[in-house]
């Protein structure tokens, strides 16, 4: 995965699950799912996904004069709420998208199970 | 050419739709020489574990594949088995309503009550369709009942097909007890011990009479090796029958018309999607609606009035985070709840419109050219407005929509349900509508000027080419559609042996 696409993710997935920006540790277990699911979509998809985190960078610098990677997490959180507001569906959509990836690949973690109380599969080979 | 790649029929897919077929087939000709080409890897229980990550896997896209306008996301296995090997083993027969329109309409008489009943009293007891005891109810179930009952709204119990369910509630990312009946754990099985050969991570690139051009895919770690060199290679046979579901038998015909000579107005028309929300209320206390079976009583009360069922359901931890609207810390919070969830399953009946179509852009790859209605979009708030009041009706005490005005609704919006849930709140770029029904493309029927295959699933135009699958179906089922499509499956292997 490409750095700054994945420096990218990591800093929107702190906006969508803010406990991923309070507890840093949780970075490395989220992209390696996040990676995981990425990897296995088809080619089409994956392009997409990396063409909304080039035009969210693009719209960083008509929103606030300044890369995604550059704003502080308040200004990220506002323009995140921005993009799921945007008057172009298309961008809300992938955004949308984007977050369910986010979302299942931060839920995926074993440690988070324990604070959901999810007591995860009972199948013996997936311990 | 191979002489190994000429069979006596070919089967492009292993669920429910070619699976049937084949089983049938040899029922009448166990001499046939069969061969089921799978586009997915083989995998069988020993290769589920339960993990939800690892097994999106055994869907297209990792679940994810989106319709053109990006307005439904649309879970479609793409492993052996189909989607046999992933849903829940929900089992309705076809509404009568919706056979007499087939019948009168689309001309597709074979549908009579005595075949219908007959066939599916057999294909039930083979594959063990039954009605599950209330003592298998989990408190999701329980909660459902509870609160639909008290609104005067009749509650009916679903049938599924298990044996021997340990009720691990993981159905959903393969059954690792074999317990689910589909067709990895019945058919597929029988039909290899009467020698049908299989090809799997086979993707079918075109189809031209007695023909079939194939790609083959590298294995995928863990699941059985290929016994066919990657590449392109040709399989010949008497008859093809395409059986690889909605997303791609259409495709498959779109991309072989030409060669065909066939008139391809009709193909992939009609699609319906059956869309569906699947939303969350938060109990008080505990109750840990991810163990137990995830779903055994439904209502459809509203089916007839306004276009929709309503069925309990249970996810993991990832797909309930996407399902439950909003991102940050609110949503957080009320994952934190995840294990005090209550879920309600909505299902709309959406009507097949020629307009909604599976289509290929210039690669060939399939594309789902599908708008939701307005009446759907009624239908669909209509049925969170109900399943809000089950909510409540329940002991919710917040319940996360994709349609209201704020989140979550606490029981001071009890009262104000249809002004908080409407509409106007309904924005479906970013709502988590999914489906997993898709239905038509190729549809029955003996018009040839309307319908894709006639009444035994030929194509129209083609000597040799038949469907069996969802595709063939003329219009929504409105409910659970396999074993319609096994019926369906049933009467083509039958006219094939006639023929």
């Amino acid at each position: 995965m490409d750095p700054h696409f994945k420096e990218n993710i990591i800093l929107l997935a702190e906006v969508i699950v803010p406990q991923i920006y309070k507890k840093e540790s949780l970075q490395y277990s989220f992209i390696k799912y996040f990676k995981q699911i990425f990897s296995g979509l088809e080619e089409n998809s994956s392009k997409k996904i990396g063409l909304l985190v080039r035009v969210i960078n693009i719209l960083s610098y008509f929103y606030y004069l300044t890369s995604f990677n550059r704003l502080s997490y308040k200004k990220r959180k506002k323009f995140v709420k921005a993009l799921f507001n945007f008057p172009v569906g298309t961008i809300v959509a992938g955004i949308t998208g984007l977050r369910s990836l986010i979302l299942i690949s931060y839920y995926g973690i074993d440690q988070i199970w324990e604070e959901i109380d999810y007591e995860g599969p009972l199948n013996k080979k997936a311990s | 050419m191979k002489k190994e790649l000429e069979f006596d029929v070919i089967v492009v897919g292993s669920g429910v739709g070619g699976a049937t077929f084949t089983d049938y087939l040899l029922r009448k000709n166990p001499d046939l020489r069969i061969a089921i080409v799978e586009s997915g890897p083989y995998r069988t229980k020993e290769n589920f574990n339960q993990r939800e990550i690892d097994m999106t896997a055994m869907y297209y896209n990792r679940g994810a594949v989106l319709t053109k306008n990006l307005q439904i996301g649309i879970s479609a296995a793409n492993t052996l088995g189909g989607s046999s090997a992933v849903y829940t083993g929900v089992s309705f027969r076809p509404p009568e309503s919706v056979l007499k329109n087939w019948r009168h309409t689309f001309g597709m008489d074979f549908l009579t009550e005595t075949f219908v009943n007959e066939s599916l009293d057999e294909i039930e007891k083979e594959i063990s369709v039954h009605e599950l005891p209330e003592s298998w109810d989990n408190d999701n179930n329980k909660l459902f009942r509870k609160g639909a009952e008290a609104l005067g709204y009749p509650v009916k119990r679903l049938k599924i097909n298990t044996k021997d369910c340990q009720q691990q509630g993981f159905c959903n990312l393969g059954c690792t007890t074999g317990a689910k009946q589909g067709t990895l754990e019945v058919q597929l099985p029988k039909v290899t011990q009467k020698g049908v050969r299989f090809f799997c991570n086979t993707k079918v690139i075109s189809v031209e009479e007695n023909k079939l051009n194939v790609v083959v895919s590298p294995t995928p770690e863990g699941t059985k090796v290929n016994n066919l060199k990657e590449g392109k290679h040709i399989f010949k046979a008497e008859k093809i029958v395409l059986a690889a579901g909605v997303l791609n038998t259409p495709a498959i015909l779109l991309r072989s018309a030409k060669k065909l000579r066939i008139n391809n107005k009709n193909i992939g028309r009609y699609i319906t999607l059956h869309p569906a929300f699947n939303i969350n209320g938060i109990q008080p206390e505990p109750i840990k609606n991810y163990r137990g079976f995830p779903k055994t009583v439904y209502s459809d009360h509203f089916s007839d009035t306004d276009d929709f069922y309503l069925e309990t359901s249970f996810y993991f931890p990832g797909v309930t985070a996407k399902n439950n609207p909003g991102y940050g810390d609110l949503h957080q919070e009320i994952m934190k709840d995840y294990h005090k969830m209550m879920s309600i399953l909505i299902l709309a009946h959406d009507k097949a419109e020629y307009k909604n179509r599976i289509t290929i852009d210039k690669k060939g790859n399939s594309i789902i050219d599908y708008t939701v209605s307005e009446k759907s979009k009624i239908a669909l708030v209509k049925a969170l407005q109900e399943a809000t009041k089950i909510f409540f009706s329940a002991g919710c005490k917040k319940i996360m929509l994709p349609a209201a005005k704020h989140l979550p609704l606490t029981p001071t919006d009890e009262n104000n349900i249809e002004e908080l849930v409407s509409l106007k709140y309904l924005n479906l770029f970013k709502t988590p509508l999914s489906s997993a029904h898709p239905q038509g493309g190729a549809r029955m029927g003996k018009d040839k000027t309307t319908a894709v295959c006639d009444q035994n699933g030929k194509v129209f135009g083609t000597r040799s080419i038949y469907i069996s699958d969802a595709s063939l179906f003329p219009t929504s089922v409105k409910v659970n559609p396999y074993e319609t499509i096994m019926l369906l499956a049933k009467h083509v292997a039958e006219e094939i042996y006639e023929e």
